[in-house]
Order: C-alpha cells, then sequence, then structure tokens
C-alpha cells in the first residue's frame, strides 16, 4: 500500500512521535537557542541508541533492517518539534551514499560506525546559494599516491559535528564527478559554522589542498553520479516529508487559532474572507501530502525516484511556504512576534524549502522530466 | 508673495548654514534620536541638529510661540517643510508628542493640560507614547477593555496595553481606556493621560520574528491617575482617537520603516538571477517581473493620484488601496528575493554571510509586520469592499 503505513511503520512512527514530543518538544529547542546551541548531543546519542541512524543499512554493517521509509517518518516527526537530529545528514546522505558506491571494503571501514551513532556523517556538495549539484567546481587533481582537493563547499547540514565528510568533485583531467569520503579532520578541511535562522546545525566547508588516498575514493564517472543522484532523490523526499508534517502543524495551529479568537464579537475564523482562506489551504495541503506518501512509499521500492521527488518536493515546499505565510498573518499582531512558536516553524520552513533544490527547482525538473523540455 | 519668497531664501539659508551634512542622511538602523528625558545622542552632529531645530522652536514649527512653538502659519510650515525634504533633512528626532498627542490637545486639551504638557513636548524633553491596542482589541480597537474606574480625584486603571513604540524609553503615554462598560461599545471609550512613572506600570519589550523591537507591551497594575488628565470629556475617546489618528499618516512619513534600510529589489534581483541555474533562471525571471511590473504600477498610481487629487478629482477610492497594496507586495518581493538567494538568504548573524543577505533576511521577516500593523490586509480589503465598493457590511 502507498498510502497506509503498514503496522512497523505506525509503530516506528509513533514511538518517534512519543520521543520528541517527550524529549525534545519545542520549548527545549528554544532553551538550546537561548544557549547558542544548535542540537542536543545527549538526544543525538539517544537516538543512535534507538537505531534510528541504522535504518536501512545493511545487517552485515550493523544495519537495521527497515525499510528506509522509516528515517523520512521520524524525520517527519521531528519537524513537528523542530528538533535537529542526525539522520538527514549521517544516515540518508552520508551513509547512504556510501552504501551506494562504496566497495565493500569501504562498507566494512566507514559504516559501522555511522550506524551505530559512533561517527556522524555529512555531505559536502552545493557550492552556490542555490542547489546545483551539477556545477561543481572543486577540483580533485591526481598525485603519485593518491589526489589533492580544492574547493569551498556551502549548506552542509550538520558539517560542524561530521566526523566524515562525503565530498562532491570533479576529476581536474577528465571532469568526472568523483565521490570521496573523508575524515574530517584530515589536514586542511576547515569547517565555519553558521548562525541560521532556525538556529539549527549548517556550515561551510572550505578544502584546501585536502590529501586524500585512493581508498578515501568511493566511486567515479557515471557510477558517482547515479549514486549520488539516488541519495539526493531521497532526501529530497525526506525533506518534503519534513515540509509537510510542518504545513500540518501550523493549519492546525492556526484553525484552533481561528476558533478561540476573537473580534467585533465573535470569532475571527466567522469571517467568511478567512474561511475561505483556510479551506483553499486545506485543499492544497492535501494535495501535497498524496505526493508525499506516495515519495515516501517510493523509497522502499526500486521505483525512479526523480519524477516522485521533485513532485513531493515541489508541492511540500510551495504548499508549506503558503500555509506559513498565512499562519503568521491569520495570528494577527502575535504572529509576528518571537513569542509565538508559529515565526520558529516559518524560518525552519525556509530552511528546508531552499535545502537541495527549492520549489522552484523543483518545478523546473519536473517539466523537462515529463518533456515540457528537451 | 514677496513675503513668503523671503521666508523660503531665509529658511534655506538657516538650513543650509545649521543642519550639518551628516544630518542630511537616512539614519542608519538604530540611530534615530528619541525625544525625552532620557534624550541620548549617538554622535555631536546629532545633538548639534537636535539643539538648534529646537532653539528655532522649529520641532512644532506650527505651534504658537507661547507652547513652545514656532508660530509659523500654514504656509510657512508647508515651506519649512519643503526645504527640509528638498534638503533630505533628518527628522531630529522621533516625538509621538508633537506628532500625535500634541495636535489633539491643542485642540481639544484644557489650559492646564496644554500649558503643562505641550512646552516639554515643543522641546523634545518629554517622550510620548500610544497607548490603543490590547491583547483582546486589535482590528477591533473599539473592543477594548482596559478600565479605568472613577475613585475620588483619581482613575483607577487596570488592564494591558500592547504594540506601544518605545513604552521602556517613555514618560507619559495617551491612552484609550474603558470609563463606562455599560455604554456602548465606542461611546464606553476615554482618553486619558498616563505618567510612566505612576506606580503599577510595567512595560515588557516584544521580540519579533526578526529580533528585538522597539515596542514593548504595557501592564497597569492599580495606576492612579488623576481626573484632571483626562482628555475632552468622558466617552469622547473614541473621537479624539479618531482625530489623532488623522495625524499618524504624517508621523509615519518622518518615522521611517521601523529603522530597517532597504535593499534596492532589481539591483540584488539581477545579481541573484544571473547566478541560478538556467532551468530555474525562467521561473525566478518571471517571479522578479511579476513584483518589478507590479512595482511600477504602483508608482504610476501614485504619480496618477497626487495628480488627479491635485486637480481637484476625488481619489480617495485609489488612496483605500495603498496600505494593502504596498505592504502585500513588499512582502511578495521579499519572498521572491529569499528564494532567489536560496541558502545564502538564511542567515540570521555573524561571519559566514554577505551583510546585505544577512539583511535581507531581517527585512523579509519584518515584511510580515507591515501586512499586520496599521491595519491588516483582511481590514484594507474589508474596508475597499464596503466604502469603495458598497458592498453590504456583514458587522466586523
Ligand atoms: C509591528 C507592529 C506594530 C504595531 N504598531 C502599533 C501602534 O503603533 N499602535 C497601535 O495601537 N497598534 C499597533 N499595532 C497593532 C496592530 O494595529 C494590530 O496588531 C492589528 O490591528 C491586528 O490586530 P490583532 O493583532 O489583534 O489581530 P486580530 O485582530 O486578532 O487579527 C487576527 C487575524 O484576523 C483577521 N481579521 C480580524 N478581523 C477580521 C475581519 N473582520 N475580517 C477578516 N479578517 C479579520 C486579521 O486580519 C488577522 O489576520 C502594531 C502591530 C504590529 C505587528
Amino acid at each position: 500500500m502507498r498510502f497506509v503505513l503498514n503496522e512497523d511503520q505506525n509503530m516506528l512512527r509513533e514511538s518517534a512521535a512519543d520521543f520528541f514530543a517527550g524529549r525534545l518538544p519545542l520549548a527545549h529547542q528554544r532553551k538550546l537557542k537561548a544557549q547558542g546551541l544548535t542540537h542536543d548531543a545527549d538526544a543525538w546519542r539517544e537516538m543512535a541508541e534507538l537505531g534510528w541512524n541504522a535504518i536501512a543499512l545493511p545487517e552485515a554493517v550493523g544495519g537495521v533492517p527497515f525499510d528506509r521509509s522509516g528515517v523520512a517518518l521520524v524525520l517527519a516527526e521531528a519537524a513537528r518539534t523542530l528538533a535537529a537530529t542526525p539522520l538527514f545528514a549521517s544516515n540518508l546522505l552520508a551513509a547512504g551514499l556510501i552504501e551506494a558506491a562504496g566497495s565493500d571494503a569501504q562498507k566494512r571501514d566507514w559504516l559501522p560506525a555511522l550506524a551505530a551513532g559512533d561517527k556522524l556523517g555529512a555531505l559536502a556538495l552545493d557550492e552556490r546559494a542555490r542547489h546545483d549539484p551539477t556545477r561543481i567546481a572543486t577540483r580533485a587533481t591526481r598525485e603519485a599516491d593518491g589526489w589533492r582537493i580544492n574547493g569551498a563547499k556551502c549548506a552542509v547540514v550538520d558539517g560542524e559535528f561530521a566526523d566524515l565528510l562525503l565530498v562532491v568533485a570533479r576529476d581536474a583531467d577528465t571532469q568526472d564527478t568523483l565521490l570521496f569520503v573523508l575524515d574530517a579532520h584530515t589536514a586542511g578541511v576547515s569547517c565555519q559554522p553558521l548562525s541560521q535562522i532556525d538556529a539549527q546545525p549548517m556550515a561551510r566547508v572550505r578544502l584546501d589542498g585536502v590529501k586524500a588516498d585512493e581508498a578515501a575514493l568511493l566511486a567515479r564517472g557515471a557510477a558517482a553520479d547515479a549514486a549520488l543522484n539516488t541519495v539526493l532523490e531521497r532526501a529530497r523526499i525526506a525533506l518534503a516529508a519534513q515540509l509537510q508534517a510542518i504545513s500540518r502543524v501550523l493549519f492546525d495551529t492556526t484553525l484552533a487559532y481561528l476558533k478561540q479568537r476573537e473580534q467585533y464579537g465573535r470569532k475571527i475564523g466567522a469571517f467568511q474572507a478567512l474561511q475561505h482562506r483556510m479551506a483553499r489551504l486545506f485543499t492544497r495541503i492535501e494535495l501535497a501530502e498524496s505526493c508525499v506518501q506516495a515519495a515516501v512509499a517510493a523509497l522502499d521500492t526500486d521505483a525512479d525516484l526523480a519524477l516522485p521527488a521533485a513532485l513531493a518536493k515541489g508541492m511540500a515546499g510551495e504548499t508549506a511556504l503558503a500555509v506559513a505565510d498565512e499562519a503568521v498573518q491569520l495570528h494577527g499582531g502575535i504572529g509576528v512576534t518571537d513569542e509565538l512558536d508559529v515565526g520558529l516553524f516559518l524560518k525552519r520552513v525556509q530552511v528546508l524549502e531552499a535545502l537541495l533544490g527549492d520549489s522552484v527547482y523543483q518545478r523546473a525538473r519536473y517539466a523537462r522530466l515529463i518533456g515540457v523540455v528537451a | 508673495m514677496n513675503e513668503i519668497n523671503d521666508f523660503k531664501a531665509s529658511v534655506r539659508a538657516w538650513l543650509e548654514a545649521n543642519c550639518p551634512p551628516s544630518m542630511r542622511t537616512p539614519p542608519p538602523e538604530g540611530e534615530m534620536v528619541l525625544a525625552g528625558s532620557r534624550l541620548t545622542f549617538t554622535q555631536p552632529d546629532q545633538q548639534l541638529w537636535f539643539e538648534r531645530m529646537r532653539d528655532q522652536g522649529w520641532f512644532a514649527p506650527d505651534w504658537p510661540r507661547e507652547y513652545g512653538g514656532g508660530g509659523l502659519d500654514a504656509r510657512q510650515t508647508r515651506v519649512l517643510e519643503s526645504e527640509l525634504a528638498r534638503l533630505k533633512c533628518r527628522a531630529p528626532m522621533v516625538n509621538l508628542g508633537i506628532w500625535m498627542i500634541g495636535p489633539v490637545l491643542l485642540e481639544f486639551g484644557s489650559d492646564e493640560q496644554k500649558a503643562r504638557h505641550l512646552p516639554g513636548m515643543a522641546r523634545g524633553e518629554v517622550a510620548w507614547c500610544q497607548g490603543f491596542s490590547e491583547p483582546g482589541a486589535g482590528s477591533d480597537l473599539a473592543g477594548l477593555s482596559c478600565r479605568a474606574e472613577h475613585d475620588g480625584d483619581d482613575y483607577v486603571v487596570n488592564g494591558s496595553k500592547i504594540w506601544t513604540s518605545y513604552a521602556d524609553r517613555s514618560d507619559w503615554m495617551y491612552a484609550l481606556v474603558r470609563t463606562d462598560p455599560t455604554a456602548g461599545k465606542h461611546a464606553g471609550i476615554s482618553m486619558l493621560l498616563i505618567d510612566m512613572a505612576s506606580a503599577g506600570v510595567s512595560t515588557r519589550p516584544i521580540e519579533l520574528i526578526s529580533g528585538k523591537s522597539h515596542f514593548c507591551q504595557v501592564f497597569f497594575d492599580n495606576v492612579r491617575v488623576p481626573v484632571a488628565n483626562l482628555v475632552g470629556a468622558e466617552g469622547e475617546g473614541w473621537m479624539l482617537a479618531k482625530a489623532l489618528l488623522a495625524h499618524e499618516r504624517r508621523a509615519m512619513s518622518k518615522f521611517g520603516d521601523n529603522n530597517v534600510p532597504g535593499v534596492d529589489f532589481l539591483d540584488l534581483a539581477r545579481r541573484l538571477v544571473a547566478q541560478a541555474d538556467p532551468d530555474s533562471r525562467a521561473v525566478l525571471t518571471d517571479r522578479v517581473a511579476a513584483c518589478a511590473m507590479d512595482e511600477h504600477a504602483y508608482k504610476l498610481m501614485l504619480e496618477r493620484t497626487h495628480e488627479a487629487g491635485g486637480a481637484g478629482q476625488d481619489v480617495s477610492a485609489l488612496v483605500a488601496t495603498f496600505k494593502y497594496l504596498h505592504s502585500e507586495q513588499n512582502k511578495t518581493r521579499y519572498r521572491t528575493l529569499t528564494a532567489l538567494a536560496g541558502t545564502d538568504a538564511l542567515g540570521w548573524e555573524g561571519e559566514g554571510y554577505d551583510e546585505e543577505l544577512l539583511k535581507l533576511a531581517r527585512q523579509w521577516l519584518n515584511a510580515y509586520t507591515y501586512t499586520v500593523a496599521g491595519g491588516t490586509s483582511e481590514i484594507q480589503l474589508n474596508i475597499l469592499a464596503r466604502r469603495v465598493l458598497g458592498l453590504p457590511d456583514s458587522g466586523g
């Protein structure tokens, strides 16, 4: 079934919901932010102990035989309390790439620590403020005993905590895509943590003459491109699931407010102008939900993820932006205060939307995928 | 005619000689001088400009001299204002006294109130704030519930006001309070002048989604206010507030945009579109063009309104669209720019972000305030629908 979760999925979703509501409620995120922290390191360990970092990785390297949709389900629950988790960067992106592109030896070398949560990984891909995995300026030059890498990466989720960096570069000679897995503490790797609107971890990473040996090269050329694409599509679907979860929270919060707030001697939800706004949002949210559910289900199949991912991220992103804007506006003055949680969700939506291609990008991509443009 | 030309020449000469060049630029963030007892200046030119204008009596150029004003007539005042604008002189300070409550006191205040309050306003020595909106009364301001109960020579005030600019740095507040809960919604409202140093007054700053702000919430806990501080008569508060809000537009034009300096939309958009991937560029170009065309059309509409209004045509229907259009267009523009800037527009503070793009993120968040403050977009549309289009009023 695509649109109804199975028993395992439901159990995971519920235990994730309990974990985030109990251990990382939104109030906790506010406390972390006040302390200048972007995440709760203890909670990240606890997530690893729950086995979440290991979802869908091979059992031989310590993986948990749970379908990959599980990661999206957990991330969606995390989004509901705006909790940061290591799952997106470490499981979906870093471990996902090693699993998809690495040799058996590389998988044995790197995956057990990632699956156990003893190490965290991150993907250093984008170099431009708008996602564009095709324009990579980072260059790897072949040397006698390996490679020398130079480049600058932006928007590296969890970059400052990563022990392993998955680096996308181009072969300076052949222009082939190269995928490296590097120890983040290698000489020449520097990381600049950023203070982002959503107060979640994000970093820029520089690679200045970083030396990598042959064992650090995961894949090259077509194999590297294919692995990267697959992993990016999965990650986009997970982002869509998070956006959708936030749309739901904001919609429900706003709906409740319209039923409670009174002006002119009646509930503001009695004004038809607002009723129609909410009703219209509801139609958008249910459309997006259908796309997200189909895409999440596709994670567990061998289907090509490009179309479902573009559709889900495009629809969920655009919907979440609209819902967030409306949620702020329909709360009136209180909506623009930091005191209300609505603004925190608005900021998080902006971040999730921008990652791995915003709704504009997805729409352009969708047009190409269905042949509107050749 | 000659007289006014002479006046113009003398004003121009005076301003040229007395307005320091550094005061002929828009004030950077946080560099607005606030009138009041706790006057502070961030640089010497500010103080010079402040004191010179004060000593001319030009803080309140059209007020009578006996109240510390400049004693200018309406024509002279217009000349002064246009000369100030021509030289791009900064308002020497933020002064809600002169801009808002002062004119109301001049017209409706008792002789005692005028003598007591106007000179301090005109010299920029007293900071005034406005207590209108309440947590429970925003769009429906007349539904306010801050209570003032008559008790001997005093009113006892209990309740709360919100969105009060600079309340924590103000000396006095002009407030709308409910003196008669049994009278009709509007008829039970009065206007009181409240000394912010009174026992029982407390303030709490409001943090916005865009960061710190000068807005506060104010709490009144059994605050005693002398009956002599009632403006006009009991029950006249709503009428007085309407008279006062007529001055608001003029005041706001001096206040500036919440002190957040703007980014140049087209300049930034051009640069960012050029950096986008080719497929997205087409979609983004369309968005930018839509914003630019809307803005262009709006500018033409302003010009048209000005010209037609000057020629005696009724432009009230056009004017009724301005607030809605301007604030909504602003929001759309920032949404577009943040999309263009991608992850570069996600910066909150600190290193690692281009300064202009850090500003962009804050302005995007700030744009949400304009579709709410000063009457929400929904209320603007209600007004358009009913007063301009003549559609039936469903109440509210
Ligand atoms: C930054 C900022 C500055 C401000 N500055 C001042 C100030 O200087 N002085 C001052 O007095 N106030 C000020 N305000 C208050 C402002 O005027 C109110 O916030 C505004 O009028 C909305 O009231 P509210 O916040 O109570 O929202 P509500 O009135 O509760 O509105 C909630 C939502 O319901 C909608 N709504 C309400 N009534 C209707 C209706 N009849 N039909 C359709 N939709 C409706 C609103 O549009 C809004 O979307 C400021 C507010 C902000 C955010």
